[in-house]
């Protein structure tokens, strides 16, 4: 098999190594800076009652509003809560969101996404117009909806989010799929006997995931913004669980007035931790691809 | 127009030798000045005679017999007219209030009410002419109460729950043309005040006539979205979520208002009304959180009214279902209520603490005897009598957007939890959450609202009557049952005053709502705005209002 392979077909191996992985991020800058963002957003996830200098829900309405300050570094918000521990421990919630839904997502979009593209047939073509429908609505539109029947919870944000990213990796593994089928070397691992499952997992898999895998990341920072949209408008997380999107709308309000802390920071948090897995998703592509790499 | 000619004036002389071409381009600017001035001068009138308003919402329907929401109340209040009026005063604020004491006629010239206060006769104002055109008399008010009385909606409640009508013929009567006789089955003390309402306006009958049909004989689907009374104004276009412009009335029986033309724009978040009357884009800003209004006050070019107000704000819970079924459930909510703090961060000290189910300016209102200062042993102790020392977990409701109540409710979750009640704070949209809670569907919820009749034993009818259909808190006590249905009844002042201090004091005891604030009401305004006037339902009147 391996005589007749062309090097796209070959699951890489030359870069594998940590060394390689080392001077790859040298190389790449860009590369190093999301990972370093991400390593901080894991950091804050797991060290959060440590690194928080106040409780993220507990309201204390006699420092509404306050600048940031010592006792308060970012400030506080309309309800006196302060604004550094509800982004520290809005790390998890966003990130939770995102990382289950993208890993549902995956989980359950990739395995449809080889069955549709290898079997042929009305099931495959009806699968494939179902994800039409889903992905005809716009992705905020369709969310909106999703949380709207299913209720304003935590769970119910990330499962609604999960149904919308699935047909994405769905459809990247089955246009794989599609190719891969028609390649020499699933038509000797045919031809050798292997069964169905066994060309599925073991040889066409292994050689379509690397699309999904880039596809992941861009995936969590586009769920990151979802979550926080639709907490911005009121249909994503209820109030007050520390979400950036919720804090970045309840202090939108008072933007006009001067205050700007309130919407501010958590903003920020937003930029960047969406721009740690655009970086992020960009080096794996390359990393993985490395006629991509420039 | 004649300052831009100076100026240009001004312009050459300042060049010093004026060329040929500086004479041309001269000429040239002051024709164009000249050319633009005309309409630029007409655009000015017509500017100072309208105004531009920005609201939460526009009404959601312009038929009287919808549901009073705050939006529709400000629609009745401009383009309806009712029959009777109470008399305008100024007071130390230059604010003109008006004087609960002092009926005045409105559409009704005149009036006689029987010494046993059990019917009233209205005599109609001559030569009252609607926006339509068309000389009201008896038949316009007829066919507005037959209206009213058959689509069982507003019109109907107030006749059957506060005057006990039972029978239309047996309680309206056309005595001549320009004479109507209203006969109730008992006296009450309201025969006269409750035609103040708004709800109860006249409608032109003769352009109504054109708008029935058989499947819609009063006309309500044209009403929707159309108006035809004898108000200030009228309705020339309606666009729900959009807009609505008022159109003045130049046939009105207290003269043409001196605003010709009211343009209400939608505009939901109150931030951006803070920025549209900042930069001059609109006029007049309504509902604004008290800490824009702060900020607003200091800002020159525009101006805050501020006025005690009568709105009750409150969380209601459902009486009927568990846990708030027992009396002292609710009474440890109220001791847990942090009213300093709340007034303080959220109203930046422009609410009072409400400390009865009657607004505090209406006639038999009482605080005597109000325990709820923040106490949370006591509220433990409740709890645990109540068989919920471990406290217990609870949905409180409110409206999207409504950012004043989210902030108390974020206040009150952390109050709540430090005797173990934990609270689910739920964002509604508004129909969403008076959906639930005219169904019973949901425990905890805010509710702001306000008496139009200033009457302790109204207001107590409208939410504490067991058997009032806007009683969402369930609340039923016998006793404060027959004492509002007395009150209701009898003329005796002296005995109405002690009968509602004896209900406020049981409802204060008995807790139905965890009692939160009176906010008041502000209104902001550019400063060439004036004449702002405050009515019992809380509208603006534009027909009181003028531009410097």
């Amino acid at each position: 098999m391996s005589a007749t392979m062309t090097p796209a077909e070959t699951p890489h191996t030359d870069l594998s190594a940590t060394s390689d992985l080392g001077r790859f991020l040298v190389r790449r800058p860009a590369a190093l800076i999301g990972l370093t963002l991400l390593v901080l957003q894991i950091l804050a996830i797991i060290f959060a009652p440590v690194l928080s200098t106040h409780d993220p829900m507990q309201a204390n309405a006699l420092r509404s509003l306050q600048p940031p300050s010592w006792e308060n570094w970012l400030g506080t918000d309309v309800s006196g809560m302060d604004i550094y521990s509800r982004i520290i421990y809005a790390t998890r919630i966003n990130l939770l969101i995102s990382v289950t839904a993208v890993g549902a997502a995956f989980i359950v979009g990739v395995p449809i996404g080889l069955l549709v593209g290898y079997y042929r047939g009305w099931a495959s073509n009806l699968t494939m117009r179902v994800f039409d429908f889903v992905q005809s609505f716009p992705v905020f539109v369709m969310g909106m909806a999703l949380v709207s029947v299913m209720g304003q919870e935590i769970w119910n944000v990330a499962i609604a989010l999960g149904v919308l990213f699935t047909p994405v990796f769905a459809r990247l593994i089955r246009a794989e799929t599609l190719s891969l089928r028609e390649r020499s070397f699933i038509a000797a691992a045919k031809c050798s006997g292997a069964t169905d499952i066994k060309i599925l997992f073991r040889h066409i898999l292994p050689n379509a995931l690397s699309p999904a895998i880039v596809q992941i990341s861009i995936s969590i920072g586009m769920a990151i913004l979802l979550t926080a949209g639709l907490s911005f408008i009121g249909a994503g997380v209820r109030m007050p669980t520390p979400e950036w999107g919720l804090m970045v709308s309840t202090g939108s309000q008072q933007m006009i007035l001067g205050i700007w802390w309130v919407s501010f920071f958590p903003g920020l948090a937003i930029i960047l931790s969406v721009l740690s897995f655009a970086l992020i998703a960009d080096a794996a592509r390359d990393f993985i691809d490395p006629r991509r790499a420039r | 127009m004649v300052n831009d000619i100076r100026t240009s004036e001004t312009f050459i002389g300042r060049l010093g030798r004026p060329t040929r071409r500086h004479a041309l381009a001269a000429l040239l600017t002051s024709a164009l000045v000249a050319a633009g001035g005309l309409p630029q001068f007409a655009a000015a009138q017509d500017r100072s005679e309208t105004l531009i308003v920005a609201g939460p919402r526009t009404p959601e329907s312009l038929d009287q017999e919808y549901p009073p929401t705050e939006a529709t109340h400000e629609m009745r209040r401009n383009l309806y007219e009712r029959l009777l009026a109470y008399e305008m005063v100024e007071r130390e604020d230059g604010i003109l209030y008006e004087d609960f004491d002092s009926i005045v006629g409105a559409l009704a010239e005149s009036w006689e009410v029987s010494d046993d206060k059990t019917s009233i006769t209205f005599h109609l104002r001559d030569g009252v002419m609607s926006t339509a055109g068309n000389e009201l008399n008896a038949d316009d008010v007829m066919w507005s109460f037959e209206r009213g009385w058959n689509l069982e909606a507003n019109f109907h409640w107030y006749m059957t729950q506060v005057l006990k009508i039972k029978s239309f013929d047996e309680a309206f009567e056309k005595v001549d043309d320009m004479t109507v006789r209203v006969t109730i089955p008992n006296s009450s003390p309201l025969i006269e005040d409750l035609w103040v309402n708004n709800d109860l306006g006249i409608l032109d009958s003769v352009e109504m006539a054109k708008h029935t049909t058989d499947q819609d004989p009063w006309g309500s689907r044209w009403l929707a979205t159309n108006s035809a009374s004898f108000g200030p104004y009228a309705a020339t276009r309606y666009a729900p979520g959009q807009e609505v412009i008022y159109e003045a009335n130049e046939n009105y029986y207290r003269g043409v208002p001196r605003i010709k033309r009211v343009i209400f724009r939608e505009m939901p978040t109150s931030s951006n009304r803070v920025a549209a009357l900042q930069a001059g884009a609109v006029d007049v800003a309504e509902w604004l959180l008290p800490r824009e209004l702060s900020f607003l006050e200091k800002m020159p070019g525009v101006e805050v009214q501020q006025v005690f107000g009568n709105y009750i704000h409150r969380v209601e819970m459902n009486n009927e279902a568990e846990p708030f079924d027992d009396p002292k459930v609710r009474q440890a909510l109220n001791y847990l209520v942090p009213r300093d703090q709340i007034s303080q961060a959220v109203y930046h000290g422009t609410a009072r603490a409400t400390h009865s189910p009657v607004s505090e300016i209406y006639p038999g209102f009482t605080d005597a005897g109000f325990p709820y200062e923040y106490n949370v042993e006591r509220a433990k102790e409740l709890l645990a009598e109540a068989g919920h020392e471990d406290g217990f977990t609870v949905e409180l409701g409110y409206r999207t957007g409504d950012q004043l109540e989210e902030e108390i409710a974020v206040i009150l979750q952390t109050a709540f939890a430090e005797a173990g009640v934990t609270l689910e704070l739920s964002r509604l949209p508004a129909s969403t959450l008076v959906e639930r809670y005219t169904g019973g569907d949901i425990p905890m919820y805010f509710f702001r609202d306000m008496a139009i009749v200033p009457d302790a034993a109204y207001g107590s009818n409208l939410w504490l009557n067991s058997e009032s259909l806007i009683n969402y808190s369930n609340y039923k006590n016998e006793e404060v049952d027959q004492l509002i249905d007395a009150a209701l009844t009898t003329i005796d002042q002296e005995k109405r005053i002690a009968d509602m201090e004896r209900v406020q004091k049981i409802v204060v005891e008995e807790a139905p709502w965890v009692f939160l604030f009176n906010p008041g009401y502000q209104l902001a305004h550019r400063a060439n705005v004036k004449g702002f006037s405050w009515y019992t339902p809380n509208a603006n009147n534009w027909y009181d209002f003028y531009k410097n």
